[in-house]
């Protein structure tokens, strides 16, 4: 019977070696060599969808792009624009954005990041196949000469500058796309101050340091690696038990059990991501302007924020967190549940039953538990309906079955691109096609608002002011607090409105 | 005659497999949520949408997506990943070399385990060790594997510090690091397995300790000891081997919680992504490759079995 | 065997009993929890939030400042619906599949045995993920999918026991006699399967409660307002440094559950079939 034992482990021990014998480790072998203190371990919550800048839509893509990329335009911790691979730039005209690039700058694979190089991308990233439409008022791009390039436009537009800042400002090598368009999907090629080591998808992506980086002495961490871990549990245990260096998107209020020890820096930044209430207006009940104003004003954020950010974070009565440059004091608090109430007797709505789609995890659960109790005083029954993330983009943005989707606005760089994807009746984001005539005028206006920001701020207090207690068009509900926590050895971090941290700035004191 | 068993079996073998992945593929469909729509995201305008579920293959018919499938995965292709363009085979291979080694150590310890404790405890019937055997064989059944998996991380890693949190090191890289890697969810995996493997080689044990012929030998001298080796494991294995076979199929499926916790990039994890975003190409993939491993394990389970069995009869 | 005599068995072993009796009283927790329960189960108190076991909250009361008691009461209800529905799907569907399938053996049995044989092939808790993301999540469609991926192992069983009966003179004799199909299938083979069935039914319970709560935890499972064991964990799970303690409530009452379950099913065998004895 002894055989039969050793049969029963031969067979299994067999076949695990047959599977297994696929590791993928190979690839990244070369840099355990380096020392602990040069190589910073993050762990991130999503992983990437495709290194090519134009090809692909997630948000939570930027911050595994950004060590490889380098922009044509940066942006400091308020969102304002710093120059990036372009020194600086200049409106010629109301249409003409003449950019001046820095000198010496070369890809990961030797090619020079010259004028043409930035010709063939803003093309690339304006073409018909690319995901890209930040850069629609776009006419044409002209190569003055090396080191300077100019994008002619169709119509004036604001948010230019910074969105050249994101993705559509991402340069690829020309070389490395001519050669083969597919492989940039899975192993970009910038200018940017890691190059890439290995993606094993749903593992980690390993960065190690360009060493040909323009910016000499950055960056200071010889690798980076970034470990995808979704679950903020599971990044939480983590740091705690110092298998990673650093740790984004954290919990509040669960946090606080780590600040007792001194072994971790924690940093709460506040970011532009604005959970809210996406609206469908032409579908019932929202076509009734007195439920939409009632959902506006029975919510009262303070206490929501409070329940479920544990006292961090901010309620939300805009689209801009209280630090941004953009916000509006007077806009502080819509919270008035006898108005709500009265809207909905008059207009003869009370009881109107709102079903809200939303995402089937712990904190969106908590945060409809407690909306269902707050509007019920105001005489809203809120119907919650869990959808996954898929499902409820696919019914709410697509199939429209649902009239109301609670999720998050990512935020974009510039408030221009905010504002026209939240009110504009042509955006994706506004479902019910729903905006004034007023709006979209204040809109065009803004757009052409290119070198006065305190007068672009003053036209977007006016269109909060209108879209959000007069018409309603979304809901603000909070700013979830942007909590990273490293270890104390861990410097170099800032943290950006954008929610969009760039990893490339960590490193260990050795 | 054993070649002839080969041969039956595939045949009942191939055709379920047809069978699974249709099963599989149709029902994929039903899932909403365009996979699509998920990749274009603000961008969706409907030429947009129309050329990538074209690009994707999505624009066809059921049977023709299926039937484009099956002939690309009969040469061994079995395409893309929607999102991340990674090769379906290629990713499935090595999260499921993963899972692989996880499940495998889960139960190497629930078997060790197991029939430690149960011949054990049979040695020593009435004793603290008979008593815990008999615990651990009903609670261990009755204690989610979730819940474990909780627990061990909250004293093993977070309090206590010796075991890492997250992650898994491959046994072929660095095999201590395997085993620190691979320790905790393995524990909370074979937890249930350990019970069952417990519980039927104690019954097993004891239905040979009650048979005449053990009860004749006992009264010539035999000893406990020896009855147990000599005889008890042979009557046990069969019910084993099942036990064992049986939990191949079951912890491939309950490693998904915990592959989640302890964050292990494993097979459980891609299927679950792979469902929450409509990455059909690529849970396709996961299924084909779970359901051959599956029917692999019950085959060879069989064939241990008919190996093993050349009609012991006490009676 | 008469029913007495059989329940005369299942009595006489304690704790095949006691964990009779504790099913029996959480079927009455779940049906009265209305009345029972010392709280709205959602009513929150944001000035009582995770607070511990007090005389007003016997076991303390979570994020939101609600009863916990008061949930767990209500959360039996998903519980128990869950084992009903995910035992009573199979009983429907797989036993009478599975019976046609022994009875009529030939093609029919060779097709549908090979479905089964596929679907029993995937995991378990994979299988009851993607039922549930293609009905939608909440916790009626994760009852309903379990019951689906329970459906094929009843099925499996029933035609196993059927071809054994089958073969059987007795029912052999019923056919030759000139006996219908379905009289034969009624009155010879039904009762016969059923104590098998019944067995695997209680050994099921657990395991539909186990399969309930992974989903719940994985976010496929019951939503807010729905209560369930699984979904408390899973808000619990979010707070664990904060508050690790929530997780033992809902933790224990879904261990006792399984535990019950699991020896029910073994004194039900051994009363259901004289030849067992206790192990």
């Amino acid at each position: 019977m002894r055989a039969a034992h050793q049969m029963l482990f031969g067979t299994v021990i067999l076949s695990a070696l047959s599977l297994a014998g696929c590791s993928n480790d190979e690839r990244v072998g070369a840099t355990s060599e380096v020392k602990e203190h040069e190589k910073v371990i993050v762990a991130y919550s999503t992983d990437l969808n495709t290194f090519d800048p134009v090809f692909g839509s997630a948000g939570s893509d930027h911050s595994l792009l950004y060590p490889l990329y380098d922009t044509l335009v940066s942006f400091d911790e308020d969102l304002l624009p710093q120059p990036g691979l372009a020194e600086e730039w200049e409106y010629l005209n109301d249409t003409t954005l003449e950019l001046r690039l820095r000198d010496g700058v070369t890809f990961h694979d030797g090619s020079v990041m010259d004028g043409e190089a930035v010709a063939f991308n803003l093309e690339r990233a304006t073409s018909e196949e690319s995901y890209i439409s930040d850069l629609n008022a776009v006419e044409s791009v002209e190569v003055v000469n090396d080191l300077t390039v100019r994008l002619h436009l169709q119509y004036p537009d604001s948010s230019i500058v910074l969105a050249l800042a994101d993705r559509a400002g991402m340069m690829v090598s020309q070389e490395a796309i001519e050669q083969n368009p597919d492989q940039i999907q899975r192993a970009g090629v910038g200018a940017g101050p890691y190059e890439l080591v290995a993606w094993e998808t749903g593992e980690k992506l390993t960065y190690r340091k360009f060493d040909d980086y323009w910016n000499e002495g950055e960056p200071k961490a010889e690798i980076l690696e970034i470990q995808v871990m979704p679950n903020q549990m599971t990044r939480m245990n983590a740091l705690q038990t110092g298998e990673i260096d650093f740790a984004t998107s954290l919990p509040a209020g669960e946090i606080t059990s780590l600040s007792d020890e001194e072994k971790f820096t924690i940093v709460e930044g506040s970011a532009v991501p604005v959970n809210m209430l996406y609206l469908n207006i032409a579908s019932a009940p929202l076509d009734q302007k007195a439920v939409r104003l009632a959902l506006q004003h029975g919510i009262d954020r303070a206490a929501l924020n409070e329940a479920i950010h544990y006292g961090q974070g901010e309620g939300a009565y805009q689209p801009f967190p209280s630090s941004y440059w953009v916000y509006n004091d007077e806009l502080n608090n819509l919270y008035d549940p006898d108005y709500a109430r009265a809207v909905l007797e008059e207009a003869d709505l009370v009881g109107t039953v709102v079903t809200i789609a939303h995402y089937p995890e712990a904190y969106d659960e908590r945060v409809i538990d407690i909306l269902r109790h707050q509007l019920a005083e105001i005489g809203i029954v809120v119907n919650g309906q869990a959808m996954e993330i898929q499902a409820g983009i696919s019914a709410y943005f697509d199939e429209k079955s649902v009239p109301s989707f609670m999720s998050r606005w990512t935020g974009r760089p510039d408030p221009q691109m905010t504002m026209t994807m939240l009110y504009h009746s042509t955006s994706y984001y506004n479902t019910g096609s729903y905006s004034t005539e007023e709006i979209e005028s204040l809109l065009a206006e803004a757009a052409g608002t290119i070198d006065n920001p305190e007068r672009r701020a003053e036209i977007y207090d006016e269109i909060n002011r209108i879209g959000l207690t007069e018409e309603a068009i979304f809901i603000p509900l909070t700013f979830q607090p942007d909590i990273v926590a490293m270890s104390t050895d861990v410097k170099g971090y800032e943290p950006n409105m954008l929610g969009k941290p760039k990893f490339q700035m960590l490193y260990k004191e050795p | 005659m054993f070649l002839r068993f080969l041969t039956k079996r595939l045949l009942y073998v191939i055709p379920m497999l047809f069978i699974t992945t249709f099963i599989v593929f149709s029902f994929i469909l039903l899932i909403p949520g365009d996979p699509a729509l998920a990749i274009l995201g603000e961008n969706a305008s409907d030429e947009n949408l129309a050329q990538l579920r074209a690009q994707l293959g999505l624009d066809q018919s059921l049977l023709v997506q299926y039937w484009n499938w099956l002939t690309s995965a009969l040469v061994g292709d079995l395409g893309e990943s929607f999102f991340t363009g990674e090769s379906v085979q290629e990713a499935v291979f090595s999260r499921m070399g993963i899972t692989f080694q996880l499940v495998t150590t889960a139960i190497v310890i629930a078997f060790v385990f197991g029939t430690t404790l149960a011949i054990v405890s049979m040695m020593k019937p009435g004793s603290w060790i008979d008593e815990f055997a008999r615990l651990v064989s009903t609670m261990g059944t009755a204690i989610p594997n979730f819940l474990l998996a909780m627990l061990l991380l909250a004293v093993f890693s977070l309090s206590l510090g010796w075991l890492p949190a997250t992650g898994f090191i491959s046994l072929f890289d660095d095999p201590i690091g395997f085993v620190r890697s691979v320790l905790l969810p393995s524990i909370a995996l074979g937890a249930v397995g350990m019970a069952q493997i417990t519980r039927h080689m104690r019954s097993a044990l004891i239905e040979v300790f009650e048979t005449d012929y053990i009860r004749t030998a006992f009264s010539k001298g035999l000893s406990v000891r020896q009855t147990i080796f000599h005889h008890g494991i042979r009557n046990a294995i069969l019910p084993v081997v099942t036990t064992v076979g049986i939990l191949y199929g079951n912890l491939m499926g309950a490693t998904v919680v915990v592959e989640t916790i302890f964050s292990i990039p494993g097979i459980g994890q891609l299927a679950v992504d792979s469902i929450m975003q409509r990455d059909f190409a690529m849970l396709q993939g996961v299924v084909l490759v779970m359901v051959v491993i599956i029917i692999v394990i019950n085959f060879a389970t069989d064939i241990i079995y008919s190996l093993l069995d050349p009609r012991i009869k006490y009676e | 065997m008469t029913g007495k005599e059989m329940l005369r068995r299942f009595m006489r072993q304690r704790a095949a009993f006691i964990s009779g009796i504790f099913v029996v009283l959480l079927i009455v927790v779940a049906l009265f929890a209305p009345w029972l329960a010392p709280y709205p189960p959602d009513l929150p108190n944001y000035d009582r939030v995770m607070a511990g076991p007090s005389l007003a909250h016997w076991l303390g009361t979570d994020e939101l400042g609600r009863d916990v008691l008061s949930r767990l009461m209500y959360g039996a209800q998903a519980g128990i619906q869950a084992a009903l529905i995910a035992i009573i799907i199979p009983l429907v569907i797989g036993v009478p599949l599975g019976i046609l399938s022994g009875y009529l053996g030939g093609v029919f049995d060779e097709v549908f045995m090979r479905i089964v044989d596929g679907i029993l092939a995937i995991p378990a808790i994979l299988l009851a993920l993607g039922i549930t993301a293609a009905l939608g999540v909440n916790l009626w469609n994760a009852m309903i999918a379990i019951g689906i991926v329970f459906t094929p192992q009843f099925a499996r069983l029933a035609r196993s026991q059927t071809l054994q009966i089958r073969s059987e003179a007795y029912v052999y004799a019923a056919k030759v006699s000139g006996a219908g199909a379905f009289w034969t299938m009624g009155r010879h083979i039904i009762p016969n399967i059923s104590p098998p069935i019944i067995v695997q039914s209680s050994f099921n319970m657990s395991f539909a409660i186990l399969v309930e709560a992974s989903l719940s935890f994985l976010g496929l499972g019951a939503q807010s307002p729905q209560i369930s064991w699984g979904g408390m964990i899973q808000q619990a799970y979010s707070l664990m440094y904060m508050n690790p303690w929530l997780i033992l409530a809902p933790g224990v009452a879904i261990m006792l559950t399984m535990l019950a379950g699991n020896i029910m099913g073994d004194g039900l065998r051994v009363a259901l079939d004289p030849k067992l004895k206790k192990v």
